[in-house]
């Protein structure tokens, strides 16, 4: 699949990218929402994984822009804000799942699959 | 209404489940075990700060460190950071990313890996605090820098601040750093009503 990978720290775009270039996926990568936003437009990932504490726009603002207008694609919102009322706004402005960092790497797997297999099926 | 010892008390145990979420979420990161101290809690005046790290906490005041800061807001607010001594920086990061690194590498790693660190450890610990209490936190960006212990500035004005100190250290490695947490008086307040609410509805 064709993943969008959206966070400001170099170092987790990077550990990020291997680990899904590793499962066989292509990797764009974006270092806020803004500039997030722009490569889900003109590349149309299948997915997006996304942070939430970000300069520029941050993924609350991205989730906000996505479900305004729109935007089919899925997103998963990876962060290392733990709190719950965190989690239930993001999963109110319609991300597909929510993780923590550090990121189960198992837990990611298994929802990249579930939109593989949802995408075989449309 | 609770008394301040056991004011302090809560609030060292908040913080103890805090960073020992934070723990886990490292330990996860680096693969070994994580030693924790238990918090020390003290009101000190701002001015203070660096005099009190060095005599009451035992940090070489004139050491140099990599520090991870992140400002927080909401109903709770003031500034948490997490601070190594250099060599312990960069140990930290050779684990990190499996020795992998050239040394040149790693100086182009160190404060993007750092900052991530730091990011996750503090979340962990206030995120926690904001979900057993209720009272959401919201988050400014980490930011990164090095100086020396005696050189830290906190942005915080110049009153007095509730200080939490929590030594970490990675178990068979020669790696320890120290989780700073400092609140605003205003919003101890909050806290406390928190506390109290929560005691309340326990008894």
């Amino acid at each position: 699949m064709k993943i969008l990978v959206i966070d400001d720290a170099k170092f987790q775009r990077g550990q990020m990218t291997r680990f899904l270039g590793e499962q066989g996926h292509t990797v764009l990568e974006a270092s806020n929402g803004q500039e997030g936003y722009l490569k889900l437009c003109q590349e149309g990932p299948d997915v997006v994984i996304c942070d939430l504490l970000m300069p520029v726009m941050d993924g609350i603002a991205f989730l906000t822009m996505v479900q305004k207008h729109e935007v089919p694609t899925p997103i998963i919102i990876v962060s290392a804000d733990i709190q719950s009322t965190t989690r239930q706004q993001c999963l109110q402005l319609g991300a597909l799942a929510f993780l923590n960092k550090p990121c189960d790497q198992q837990a990611l797997m298994e929802l990249l699959k579930g939109v593989e297999a949802r995408r075989g099926t449309l | 209404m609770i008394s301040p010892e056991e004011f302090d008390d809560a609030v060292s145990e908040l913080v103890n489940v805090g960073v020992g979420r934070a723990a886990a979420s490292l330990a996860t990161m680096v693969k070994e075990r994580i030693e924790l101290s238990v918090p020390k809690l003290m009101t000190v005046p701002y001015q203070e700060l660096t005099q009190h790290l060095g005599l009451v906490h035992e940090l070489d005041t004139q050491a140099e460190v990599s520090l991870v800061q992140q400002a927080f807001g909401g109903r709770l607010s003031g500034s948490a950071s997490i601070l190594f001594p250099i060599a312990s920086a960069r140990h930290l990061v050779e684990l990190l990313t499996d020795g992998a690194l050239s040394a040149e590498e790693l100086d182009l790693e160190l404060e993007a890996a750092l900052a991530e660190v730091g990011n996750i450890l503090i979340n962990s610990v206030l995120g926690t605090l904001g979900n057993i209490t209720g009272l959401e936190v919201s988050f400014h960006l980490p930011e990164y820098r090095q100086c020396l212990v005696q050189n830290l500035e906190f942005s915080l004005g110049t009153h007095d601040l509730l200080l939490a100190v929590v030594l970490v250290s990675i178990s068979g490695q020669e790696i320890k750093g120290y989780l700073l947490l400092l609140f605003d008086l205003p919003s101890m307040e909050t806290l406390k009503e928190a506390i109290q609410r929560m005691a309340g509805d326990q008894s």
